[in-house]
């Protein structure tokens, strides 16, 4: 009888290993960097595409990501004079003390920083921007503005055991605690080895949540089969009039905020749906604003597929001093400064370009041609001289970023942007607050920024 | 998926990504290829399933190589095999067929080998030898079913012994 290998006890298998085309490779090591290019490029914001927008200094997507991944921040006091900053409320640097911390909150690689990262974006972008600021941009601003932070829920159990019930997972609870390769204690409902529906809690300084059905995975219908698998899918859209209505969705939401101790009327409900889903995405609200912390559903044909968001209610922490518009525009090019918007922001200033989906992108042996629009033309060369951009209008909204300890805050901050056409459709969020309400990373010696 | 659960994907798989890319393509393309992996993650994170985020973003790679891997006029380095022996990962070929075969001739077998497999079947392989994926998430990564990846990899290693079975010293098939 012939013997039965697996990839454990297969010699085959282990001289292959031994063999790693890796051990006589150069391999670059990981850079934090591409967490920001991803968040950062944004293709369906630019009316440039995807390529070109890998190569520029992309800050005007810089978003919640930007922002999770470079902030150490303090929330200036703030209680006694708005020109002056007072002792911050408290204060978190990255540097050794508590680099621990922020690593905790942005799952950085330890002994590594952004910094180190972005530092090398100057560099291979090659492309630089030079911003002012257009007269008169300071015509319309107030030089204070309120900021808050996120507080998570309390009992992290009873929430999973109520999404429990709502979303039809049984079981009993397991918690993982916070340790080597796992920065949150982590709480779960279900089989979480992919093969059944189950949920997920993880509970850190700030506290999110998903759960995921794999059993609602549409497989589309082979049409051809060959020795290496499917060849030929059956590409027809299902069917739309099978997704839940919106009065369902939004029912359905309500719900589940209310079992995750929020209300349902701090949130602005954005929905949208194509042939393959329908979506809701529920943006909690400062006051009347939405804010960039999210909680989404995702349903199919076949039921709900996903949802997922982050926990907690809103607190006002104070008043803090702003910095006029115009001093604002320096910021762009420190990335150390950009805060995140809600997706409806983007949603409603995006130009309309498509993304290339990993369906589009190649298919069997049929090449696919992935070009956008502005592919090839804007192309930077290799020393090329800086691009000068002014910037003639700002929109003060309010931002989220997060503390080197790991929970979230909202600030006031300016989207900038610019009417110059090699520009235009494109916005630069930075923060507001005047220096010393927020306690920055330092930026090591050597560092470019862009 | 939230923000925080894309940050945490990206910093616990940013290295096996990397280490994909790398074995698939010249040094110089690796990072726009792991950048460009990242940039479509991030807007398709709604349709990773929980649990499967490395296979997921290895697929995403898979797809970008295979394009760039046309579009390149560079000499293809697609996962070849270091001529250069880890001793520290070999283990003993007893029950394979191919014992008895110093460890130097087994290794000129198996470059020989691995070079005669068409690209598929040195994918389905190195995604289990070198990525060290399971059943289920091989199956992710090569946008299958679990029962299809297993019936490709059992026959890719069918092939690749079979080659080693039949390799001479000279080069020519036995």
């Amino acid at each position: 009888m012939a013997e039965k290998f697996t990839p454990e006890n297969d010699p085959l298998i282990a001289q292959l290993k031994a063999h790693d085309p890796l051990t006589s490779r150069d391999v670059p090591e990981a850079d934090e960097a591409t967490l920001w290019r991803a968040t950062a490029a944004k293709p369906a914001r630019t009316k440039l595409g995807i390529r070109w927008s890998l190569r520029r200094p992309a800050i005007r997507w810089a978003a919640p990501l930007a922002a999770t991944a470079a902030l150490a921040l303090a929330v200036g006091a703030g209680v006694g004079s708005l020109n002056k900053p007072t002792t911050p409320l408290f204060s978190l640097a990255n540097g050794s003390a508590t680099g621990a911390g922020q690593k905790l909150a942005t799952g950085m690689a330890e002994g590594s920083t952004m910094v180190g990262g972005d530092a090398k974006i100057g560099l291979w972008y090659g492309q630089t921007f030079e911003y002012a600021a257009t007269e008169g941009l300071d015509s319309n601003w107030s030089n204070s503005g309120s900021s808050y932070r996120l507080v998570n829920p309390s009992s992290p159990e009873r929430i999973l055991s109520e999404l429990g019930e709502i979303f039809g997972v049984t079981g009993k609870i397991a918690r993982q605690d916070a340790g080597e390769g796992n920065p949150y204690t982590t709480y779960s409902l279900g089989n979480t080895d992919g093969s059944e529906k189950a949920l997920w809690l993880y509970w850190g300084p700030t506290a999110s949540w998903n759960f995921y059905d794999p059993s609602t995975n549409l497989t589309p219908k082979c049409l051809r089969e060959s020795a290496e698998g499917c060849v030929e899918f059956d590409n027809t859209p299902p069917d739309a009039s099978l997704l839940p209505n919106s009065s369902k969705m939004k029912a359905f939401a309500g719900k589940t905020l209310s079992a995750l101790g929020l209300k349902a009327d701090q949130y602005r409900l954005n929905e949208n749906r194509d042939n393959y889903g329908a979506y809701l995405r529920a943006e909690l609200l400062a006051g009347s604003t939405p804010v960039a912390i999210e909680t989404y559903f995702g349903w199919n044909q076949l039921g709900l597929t996903s949802a997922g968001g982050t926990l907690g209610t809103l607190e006002k922490v104070s008043d803090v001093p702003l910095v006029a518009p115009s001093k604002a525009v320096a910021r762009i090019t420190d990335w150390r400064w950009s805060g995140g918007l809600p997706g409806s922001f983007w949603d409603a200033n995006s130009p309309a370009v498509s993304l290339p989906t990993t369906k589009d992108i190649a298919v069997g042996d049929q090449p696919v041609d992935t070009k956008l629009p502005g592919d090839g033309v804007s192309e930077p060369s290799a020393t090329p001289e800086p691009i000068k951009v002014t910037i003639d209008k700002f929109d003060s909204r309010l931002m989220v970023v997060w503390s080197a300890q790991g929970g979230i805050w909202i600030v006031p901050g300016y989207v900038l942007s610019s009417s110059d056409s090699q520009v235009a459709g494109q916005w630069f969020p930075v923060l507001a607050v005047a220096d010393g309400v927020i306690t920055m990373p330092e930026l090591e010696q050597g560092a470019v920024t862009y | 998926m939230t923000e925080l659960d894309f940050v945490i994907l990206h910093r616990e798989n940013l290295s096996a990504v990397i280490r994909y890319v790398a074995r698939r393509v010249t040094p110089n393309e690796v990072e726009s290829i792991v950048n460009e992996v990242f940039s479509i993650a991030w807007n398709k994170r709604g349709q990773c399933a929980a649990g499967y985020e490395l296979p997921w973003l290895l697929r995403i790679a898979s797809l970008l190589i295979k394009n760039q891997l046309r579009k390149s006029k560079s000499q293809p380095v697609f996962l070849e095999l270091n001529t250069e022996l880890d001793s520290s990962r070999v283990a003993s070929t007893e029950r394979s067929g191919l014992d008895g075969l110093g460890q130097s001739e087994l290794s000129e077998r198996l470059i020989w080998s691995w070079n005669r497999l068409s690209r598929a079947d040195r994918e389905v392989l190195a995604l289990v030898a070198f990525e060290e994926l399971e059943s289920r998430s091989l199956a992710k990564a090569l946008g299958t079913s679990v029962n299809a990846a297993t019936i490709r990899l059992s026959r890719a290693r069918k092939k690749l012994e079979n080659h080693m079975k039949e390799f001479k010293a000279d080069g020519h098939i036995s």
